[in-house]
């Protein structure tokens, strides 16, 4: 009898390996490193992800690609070099994303919407052509596999660039002016930890109203529960 | 001879310990029960999934299935969203409410019609009452009305149905929900949805609806049930395995079927559902309503 695999959410984690990211890259590294030793301790939660680390600068490299982290001894190292090219990651994740859904489905799997950990250090150095790649891949007409991409600036990458990267404005953080860079990065690798533990349903819902008065109706079952 | 191990369903999950709740008042990790009116067998049962177990949380599914004196029954299954931290409570205040609710409309007039968008109003201003008056004041409490707090502490979906019923083994049921807790009708083999599945996407939908939210469109559905049929509810836990094995006639489905074609022993539903497979981590609660033949 065929069976179903389970379920899985392809994770991406989309790191700027730009040059000035030089004095830093070691802590994201680290970051990545302790995110995958917190995933080892929860084998049903590492069971549920498969996970892609890709480095771009002015061109982009697939350090990993859908790994099942149980299965790997240590992630790839990051490293840096050349400018800042938004475009060349946001093109490659619009070929990837749909062909790795494919991929994962064909496996057996029933595939949660990607989610996409996207950090940079600095402003585009694309400006005006990242955009539209951008826009394809986060059109879920367009794309039916349209990731969630939750976007983290540091150091020059300005607040608005960085909302307009993340797909939903909650999903944007930039570092506080004056905040070491290495602190900001191990937030954001924390983050990245707790969601992809957490997994958890987005609260709420567009097609439902709050209830915001008490119904005629209404009376409490009981006071304490 | 069947031992006591859970059943494995596609690949089995690692082994991993069940560890205590850590919550106040106290919330078991299993619950099974059931019970038989002149009218219908019930059997309930709700386990918590492997990730809770893990972490020590609260299984933060709930259920609730009451008889009123006119025949009819009150059955309802909540799931508390993982997102919520307290959303335990409100699948559990969310449960109560309705089953307050509907009694009291059938006390009222056991043939009257229900007014479905009102009952799952009240549910939803249940958790924002519940958070002003228990919470603490941070989480939305300090007595005054916070919906949007209380949505944050105490979310969670909701799956209502009230049956009547019908000549011997025949039974009327009347449904309503909130998010993506589910209803079927199982009878000779087959699982027919009560609510419209979603339409076939790409990828798994990434929301759910919850209280004390409630959808613009309420309408409830209408299901007769025959003498071989069975209404089920229960939560994504159970629902999420089951419609992924259907794409390919899976296991899940053949198993539950065979095994709730007639009311199983209380204990059996609990086990079957603690089910092993991986992924597949979250509570799950089944519900299921038989009418009776013998009067």
């Amino acid at each position: 009898m065929t069976e179903t695999a389970g379920r899985v959410l392809p994770i991406y984690v989309v790191a700027d390996e730009s040059k000035s990211m030089t004095p830093v890259v070691h802590e994201l590294n680290a970051g990545l490193s302790s995110l995958h030793d917190a995933l080892l301790r929860e084998p049903m939660a590492a069971a549920k992800v498969r996970f892609s680390v890709l480095g771009f600068s002015d061109d982009v490299v697939v350090h990993l690609a859908l790994a099942d982290l149980r299965a790997e001894e240590s992630l790839p190292q990051l490293s840096t070099r050349g400018g800042t090219s938004y475009g060349v990651a946001f093109s490659l994740l619009l070929d990837r994303l749909p062909a790795d859904v494919r991929t994962l489905k064909a496996e057996g799997f029933a595939v949660h919407r990607p989610a996409v950990f996207f950090l940079s250090d600095g402003q585009p150095t694309d400006p005006g052509q990242w955009e539209e790649p951008h826009r394809r891949l986060t059109d879920r007409d367009a794309t039916a596999a349209a990731p969630n991409i939750i976007a983290c600036g540091i150091g020059e990458a300005r607040a608005e660039t960085i909302l307009k990267v993340a797909t939903r404005p909650e999903f944007a953080f930039v570092a506080t002016p004056g905040v070491e860079v290495g602190l900001a990065i191990a937030e954001f690798c924390a983050a990245l930890t707790k969601s992809v533990i957490a997994s958890g349903q987005a609260v709420g819902g567009d097609t439902a109203e709050l209830v915001v008065e008490r119904p005629e109706n209404f009376r409490m079952a009981l006071d304490v529960v | 001879m069947v031992g006591w191990e859970p059943l494995v369903i596609g690949r089995p999950a690692a082994p991993v310990p069940a560890r205590a709740p850590a919550v106040q008042p106290y919330r078991p990790d299993v619950v099974a029960d059931g019970w038989s009116s002149p009218h219908f067998e019930v059997r309930c049962a709700s386990v918590r999934g492997a990730a809770h177990r893990f972490r020590g949380e609260p299984r933060q599914d709930e259920f609730a299935v009451v008889p009123h004196g006119s025949g009819a029954l009150v059955a309802v299954v909540a799931d508390g969203l993982s997102a919520a931290p307290m959303s335990h409570l409100g699948a559990t205040i969310a449960c109560r409410t309705v089953v307050e609710y509907l009694l009291r409309a059938l006390d009222a007039d056991p043939a009257a019609g229900v007014d479905w968008p009102d009952l799952l109003r009240c549910a939803g201003w249940s958790l924002v009452e519940y958070a002003a008056r228990q919470l603490p004041p941070g989480d939305g409490g300090a007595g005054v009305a916070d919906p949007l707090a209380a949505e944050r502490a105490l979310a969670t979906t909701v799956v209502v149905a009230l049956v009547r019923p019908g000549p011997p083994g025949r039974a009327t049921a009347a449904l309503a929900r909130v998010g993506d807790s589910a209803a079927w009708v199982l009878g000779g083999g087959e699982w027919r949805p009560v609510f419209p599945p979603s339409p076939y996407a790409e990828v798994l939908p990434d929301a759910v609806a919850a209280l004390p939210r409630v959808p613009t469109d309420a309408t409830p559905v209408e299901v007769e049930l025959g003498d071989v049929d069975v209404l089920l509810l229960g939560t994504d836990g159970f629902a999420d395995p089951l419609t992924d094995g259907l794409a390919d006639g899976g296991a899940a489905g053949k198993l539950f079927a065979e095994a709730l074609a007639a009311p199983p022993p209380m204990l059996r539903l609990a086990w079957l559902l603690d089910f092993d497979g991986e992924t597949y981590d979250d509570d799950r609660t089944l519900l299921g309503v038989w009418p009776t033949t013998s009067p």
